[in-house]
C-alpha cells in the first residue's frame, strides 16, 4: 500500500480583520496518491485557492487562521518551523499562479529567478545550477533556451512566461505539484499545449497535481478526479468520467448546466438562481440551500454529510443515496 | 543604450538654455530700473548714463542676454556690486560649502529614511510603522530654522559640546576633513536632514508597501526563499524608484538651505543668497541662481540615467 | 425634446455596418531621432458587413486586432486606411456626425467595475447619455428606471447603489442597461463575460439574447471564447494576426471550416469527454508579434500546410460555401497551392 502524498483532515482556514471573519475554508478533507492529479473545481469565492495555498501555508500570514491536519509528503505543514516550511516550498512541493506576468520578478532574468530555485535546495555549484536552468527550459519547451535564460519576464509573450514559470517550478523535482488556474489568462491554442505539457512532465516526473480551475473542460482535460467546492467545502468528489457525466450535487449539476457547450446552441441556459453566500455569515445547514431547487427542511438544520453512492464518488446533498452508510 | 545616453544629454541643454535665460531676465522683471541698485537715487545724470554704458545697460535686452551668455560660458559671471570681487570666486568657495553640507545631510536623511520607511513598509499597520511614519510626518513638519536654533540652545549653549556658526575653527577659511571642522558640521547637517529624512521614510514605506503586495513576492516564498533573500528582491524592485526621490532631495538641498545656513551662518550658497538679497548685489543673485540651476538640471539628468540603467523595464531605444 | 428610436433609413436589405479595407497600423519609434522603425500592424485591410437584426460573432487570440476593429468600428480611433459606412452612410466627411452614430452604436465591455464611473450611483450612470442629448433630468432617472428592470435589476434596490457595492454579474447588466439608453441599433460586445464566473456568464448570455428580440437590436460579439461565441452568433468572423481568416454562418464555420487556423483553433477546445483527450496540440508556440508579421498569408508560419506559395501570395476571401468565405490559398481555385481545387471550366 504506498504511501497518500497528500492528507487533508477538517482543514478549516478563517482569515481575521478587525471588522469581520471570512470564513473561506470549512472543513475539507481529502488524499492524494502520487501520480494522481485532483482538479478542485469552483466559482469566485469557493475557496479553492484558499485551500490550494494552505497546502503550503501561503495565505497571508497575519490574517490567516488555520486548524486542522495537513501532510504533505510526509511533513506536517501546518506545524512546521518557519525554516522547515521554506524547505518544503520548492522542495517538496511547488506551485504555479495564475497571471505569470505578475507573477515573476520583472527586475530579474529568468535565468537568475530559476537558478536561486536550485541554489536554495540543492547543494550544487553555480555552474551545475545554470546547466540545469537550460535543460529546464527546454524541457517546457522554450525554444532558444541559452538565450532566454537572460531574458526579462516582460520580454516573454504570455505563453513563454507560463512556460518559464512551471519550469521555476519544477526545478528542484517537487513531489507534488500545485496548480492556481495556470491556463486562464492564456490563449485557447497556447492553453491546450500548456495542459498536455503539464500532462506530460507528469507523467515524466512522477509528481502529483492537484488543479484549481473555474472550467469544467480543462478538468476534464488533466483530472483523474474531481472536487467540486462551493462556500469552503466540497459539495461534491468523484472520478472524472462520472462526474461530468452525471453529477449528483444539484450546484454540481448547474455547473454543467450553466457550461457553455457545442449544443447549447438555440436553447436557454439553464443557470443557477441568487448568489453565493456571505463568506463572513454562513448559513447553518447547507450553504447552497438558499439557491437549491429541491431543497428541505433537513438541508436547512445542519450541512449535510458527506454521502457516497458508489465507491470514490461522494456528495454533500441529503438527496444523495449513502450505500455505505444503508449497508452498515 | 549609448545612442539613449547622448540623446537624453542633448535634451538637457534647451532646457539649461530656457534656465539661464529666465535667471537674467530675473532681474530686468523686478519693477524699478536696474540702474538703481548700482548708483544712488542722487547722482548726476551723465554719471548715471556712463555707468550704463559700462555695465552694458544701454544696449537692447536680447544683445545683453547674448553678452551675458557669452561671459557665462567662459567662466566670467561679473563682480560683485557690494565686494567688487569676481562673483566666481565667491560662489566657487560658497558652492563646494553647501555642498559639503548637502551631501552630509542627505546621507544622514537617507539612511534614517530608509531605515524607517524600510521598516514601515515590511511591518505595514503596526506598531512600527505608525512610530516611523510618525517620526517622517515630525520631520517634514517641524520648521527647520526653529529645529536649528532648538539645536543651538542645547548643544552650544547649554551643553557647550558643539558649536554654533561658522564652517571652521578660522570662521570661513579653507576646509579640512578633520574633526575641528567636522564638529562645525554636526549640528547644521543633523537640523538639515529631517526634512529629507521625512520624505525618504514616507516615499520608501509606499514603495515598499506596494512591491510586498505584488504577486511575485508570494511566488518568491512559495519557492521557500528565505526572508532575507525576498527582501533583496524588494530592495532591488524599489531602487530605481527610491533612488530618484533620493536623487531630486539632494538637489532641493542644494538650493534650500538658506535658513539653516543663515542660523549657523554656515558659508554656503544660502547664506550668500541672502546677503546677496539685502545689499542688491545683482551679479551675485544671477551668478548663484544660474549655478543652483544649471546643478539641478544636471542631477535631474543623472537621476533619470540612472533610472534607466536599473529598471530592465523602461525602453533603452 | 423626448428620445425617440432612429429610423430605418437603408431598408432590410441594406447592410447595417459595412467595413471595407479597414486599416490601423500604430507607427513605432525609435533610434536617435525618433525615426520610424516599422509599425504594429494591428487592424489590416479588413472587410465585412454586419446585417441587420443579425448577430456577427469574432474570435480571435492576442493580437488578432479584433478589440482594434472594435474600436474602429466605435469611432474611438480613427482608422489610417479604409471606410465604415453605417447604413449606407458615412461617418464624418458630409454623413453622419460623431454625435448622431454615437447614438446609433454603443459598447460594453470586458471589465465591468473600470467601465462605471464609480463616484456616481448606478441610476446616475445609466441616465447620464440620455441627459446629454437633451432628455430633462426626471425623464431620463425615468428611462433609467425602465431599463433597470430590462436587465433584471430592480430599481427601487439598485438605482442607489455605487458600483463597488454590485458583483461582477450586476455591474455587467448595468453597463448593458447604460448602452442601451439611447435605444442604438447595433450593439458591440467586447467580450462582456468573459471576466464573469460560468454561472453569471449563463445569466447574462440568457440576457442578451432577450434583449435582443425584445429592442430589435444587433450584436457585433467579440470573444475568445469558442464555445460562447457559437451559442449567440449567427454568422462569425474569424480574425488572426490583423486579418480576416475566415466569415460564414455559424454552422458553417464550426461544422465545417475551411481555413486551417480555425480548424486548429476549434480542435483547442478542451474536450469535454475525459475518455476522448487530446494527445497533440493543434498548433505549437505562440501568436506571433503583430509588428513585421510574416509576408503573404501571416499564417504559414505555423501551418501544416504551408508551401512557397504561400508567402508570395496575400491569400484574399474565396468563397467555401453558401456565403462562407476563406482567406486561404486551398480554397482559391488555381492560386498554385497542391491542394487548391483547379478553376470550374
Amino acid at each position: 500500500m504506498t504511501d497518500k502524498l497528500v492528507e487533508v483532515h477538517d482543514l478549516h482556514v478563517r482569515f481575521v480583520s478587525r471588522d469581520a471573519t471570512v470564513r473561506a475554508v470549512n472543513g475539507v478533507d481529502f488524499d492524494l496518491m502520487p501520480r494522481e492529479t485532483l482538479c478542485i473545481l469552483g466559482e469566485s469565492g469557493s475557496g479553492k485557492s484558499v485551500t490550494l495555498r494552505a497546502l503550503m501555508r501561503l495565505n497571508p500570514p497575519r490574517r490567516t487562521v488555520m486548524s486542522g491536519t495537513v501532510r504533505v509528503g510526509g511533513h506536517d505543514v501546518l506545524a512546521a518551523s518557519p525554516r522547515q516550511l521554506a524547505d518544503i516550498r520548492g522542495g517538496v512541493v511547488s506551485m504555479i499562479f495564475q497571471e505569470p506576468a505578475t507573477a515573476l520578478d520583472p527586475v530579474f532574468t529568468i535565468g537568475q529567478q530559476i537558478r536561486e530555485t536550485i541554489l536554495r535546495h540543492e547543494p550544487i555549484g553555480r555552474a551545475a545550477a545554470d546547466r540545469r536552468a537550460q535543460e529546464l527550459l527546454e524541457i517546457v519547451q522554450i525554444p532558444s533556451a541559452r538565450r532566454r535564460l537572460d531574458s526579462y519576464p516582460h520580454e516573454l509573450s504570455g505563453g513563454l512566461r507560463q512556460r518559464a514559470m512551471i519550469a521555476i517550478a519544477l526545478s528542484c523535482r517537487p513531489k507534488l505539484l500545485l496548480a492556481d488556474e495556470p491556463t486562464t489568462a492564456l490563449d485557447a491554442t497556447v492553453q491546450i499545449q500548456i495542459l498536455l505539457l503539464l500532462r506530460q512532465l507528469q507523467q515524466d516526473m512522477g509528481m502529483g497535481v492537484i488543479f484549481v480551475t473555474h472550467d469544467l473542460g480543462v478538468a476534464g482535460e488533466v483530472a483523474d478526479r474531481i472536487a467540486v467546492m462551493y462556500a469552503g467545502r466540497f459539495v461534491e468528489v468523484g472520478p472524472v468520467a462520472s462526474l461530468m457525466r452525471a453529477p449528483l450535487h444539484p450546484y454540481a449539476q448547474g455547473l454543467l448546466g450553466a457550461t457553455v457547450h457545442a449544443g447549447a446552441r438555440g436553447t436557454r441556459l439553464t443557470t443557477i438562481p441568487g448568489a453565493p453566500p456571505n463568506l463572513e455569515h454562513l448559513p447553518q445547514g447547507c450553504a447552497f440551500a438558499p439557491r437549491c431547487a429541491w431543497v428541505e427542511d433537513a438541508c436547512l438544520s445542519a450541512v449535510p454529510a458527506l454521502r457516497s453512492p458508489a465507491p470514490g464518488q461522494a456528495a454533500r446533498c441529503v438527496r444523495v443515496p449513502d450505500t455505505l452508510q444503508d449497508a452498515a | 543604450m549609448l545612442l539613449y545616453l547622448l540623446r537624453r544629454t542633448l535634451y538637457a541643454v534647451p532646457i539649461a538654455l530656457a534656465v539661464s535665460l529666465v535667471c537674467f531676465s530675473l532681474v530686468h522683471i523686478a519693477p524699478g530700473d536696474p540702474i538703481n541698485a548700482i548708483v544712488p537715487a542722487d547722482a548726476p545724470q551723465e554719471v548715471v548714463d556712463q555707468i550704463r554704458r559700462e555695465y552694458g545697460l544701454d544696449k537692447p535686452l536680447p544683445v545683453q542676454f547674448g553678452l551675458w551668455l557669452g561671459h557665462v560660458v567662459q567662466g566670467d559671471l561679473g563682480r560683485s556690486l557690494a565686494t567688487g570681487r569676481s562673483v566666481w570666486s565667491d560662489l566657487s568657495v560658497a558652492v563646494l560649502n553647501t555642498l559639503r553640507l548637502a551631501v552630509a545631510a542627505s546621507l544622514i536623511g537617507f539612511a534614517v529614511g530608509c531605515v524607517l520607511g524600510g521598516l514601515a513598509g515590511v511591518f505595514q499597520g503596526t506598531w512600527i510603522d505608525r512610530v516611523a511614519t510618525g517620526l517622517a510626518v515630525a520631520g517634514v513638519s517641524v520648521p527647520h530654522y526653529w529645529l536649528g536654533i532648538v539645536m543651538v540652545v542645547i548643544f552650544s549653549v547649554e551643553l557647550g559640546a558643539l558649536p554654533a556658526m561658522g564652517a571652521g575653527p578660522t570662521g570661513g577659511g579653507a576646509w579640512a576633513w578633520d574633526w575641528a571642522h567636522i564638529r562645525h558640521l554636526v549640528l547644521p547637517a543633523v537640523t538639515l536632514c529631517v526634512i529629507p529624512m521625512g520624505i525618504v521614510t514616507r516615499t520608501l514605506r509606499g514603495i515598499i508597501a506596494e512591491i510586498m503586495g505584488q504577486d511575485f513576492v508570494n511566488t518568491l516564498r512559495g519557492k521557500g526563499l528565505l526572508g532575507r533573500t525576498i527582501f533583496l528582491h524588494v530592495v532591488k524592485n524599489a531602487a530605481p524608484n527610491a533612488l530618484a526621490v533620493m536623487g531630486l532631495q539632494l538637489g532641493y538641498l542644494m538650493g534650500g538651505s538658506i535658513l539653516v545656513e543663515t542660523v549657523f551662518s554656515w558659508p554656503g550658497t544660502g547664506f550668500l543668497l541672502n546677503s546677496a538679497i539685502f545689499q542688491r548685489d545683482i551679479p551675485v543673485l544671477q551668478g548663484t541662481i544660474l549655478v543652483l540651476a544649471l546643478f539641478f538640471v544636471v542631477l535631474n539628468l543623472l537621476v533619470d540615467l540612472m533610472q534607466t540603467a536599473l529598471d530592465p523595464r523602461i525602453k533603452r531605444a | 425634446m423626448p428620445l425617440v428610436a432612429l429610423p430605418d433609413v437603408g431598408g432590410p436589405a441594406q447592410p447595417l455596418l459595412s467595413v471595407r479595407g479597414l486599416q490601423k497600423h500604430f507607427p513605432l519609434r525609435a533610434g536617435f531621432l525618433g525615426r520610424s522603425a516599422g509599425a504594429v500592424q494591428a487592424v489590416d485591410d479588413v472587410t465585412f458587413a454586419i446585417r441587420k437584426g443579425e448577430t456577427l460573432g469574432i474570435v480571435g487570440e492576442s493580437g488578432c486586432g479584433k478589440s482594434t476593429t472594435s474600436r474602429l468600428i466605435m469611432a474611438l480611433m480613427e482608422p489610417t486606411a479604409g471606410e465604415i459606412l453605417f447604413d449606407g452612410q458615412p461617418i464624418g466627411h458630409g454623413g453622419l456626425t460623431l454625435k448622431e452614430y454615437r447614438r446609433q452604436v454603443q459598447m460594453v465591455f470586458q471589465d465591468s467595475y473600470s467601465s462605471l464611473n464609480p463616484r456616481l450611483t448606478v441610476g446616475e450612470s445609466i441616465a447620464f447619455a440620455p441627459k446629454v442629448h437633451g432628455l430633462d433630468t426626471r425623464r431620463a432617472i425615468a428611462r433609467a428606471h425602465e431599463l433597470l428592470t430590462a436587465v433584471g435589476l430592480n430599481p427601487t434596490q439598485f438605482a442607489r447603489r455605487y458600483p463597488h457595492e454590485l458583483s461582477g454579474g450586476q455591474r455587467q447588466r448595468v453597463n448593458i442597461a447604460r448602452a442601451l439608453a439611447l435605444q442604438p441599433r447595433l450593439l458591440i460586445l467586447d467580450e462582456p463575460v468573459s471576466a464573469l464566473d460560468k454561472s453569471v456568464e449563463a445569466q447574462v448570455l440568457n440576457l442578451l439574447v432577450d434583449l435582443k428580440a425584445q429592442f430589435g437590436l444587433t450584436y457585433l460579439f467579440i470573444s475568445h471564447d469558442l464555445n460562447v461565441v457559437q451559442y449567440v452568433s449567427d454568422r462569425v468572423l474569424v480574425m488572426y494576426l490583423g486579418r480576416v481568416a475566415e466569415i460564414g454562418p455559424v454552422d458553417a464555420i464550426y461544422g465545417a471550416a475551411a481555413h486551417p487556423y480555425t480548424m486548429a483553433l476549434l480542435d483547442s477546445r478542451p474536450s469535454m469527454d475525459p475518455g476522448n483527450r487530446r494527445k497533440v496540440p493543434p498548433l505549437t508556440g505562440d501568436p506571433p508579434n503583430p509588428v513585421n508579421p510574416p509576408s503573404g498569408c501571416r499564417f504559414r508560419t505555423r501551418c501544416t500546410a504551408a508551401e512557397p506559395i504561400c508567402a508570395a501570395t496575400v491569400p484574399p476571401l474565396a468563397p467555401a460555401g453558401q456565403d462562407h468565405a476563406a482567406a486561404c490559398l486551398m480554397v482559391l481555385p488555381g492560386s498554385g497551392h497542391s491542394r487548391a481545387p483547379a478553376i470550374a471550366a
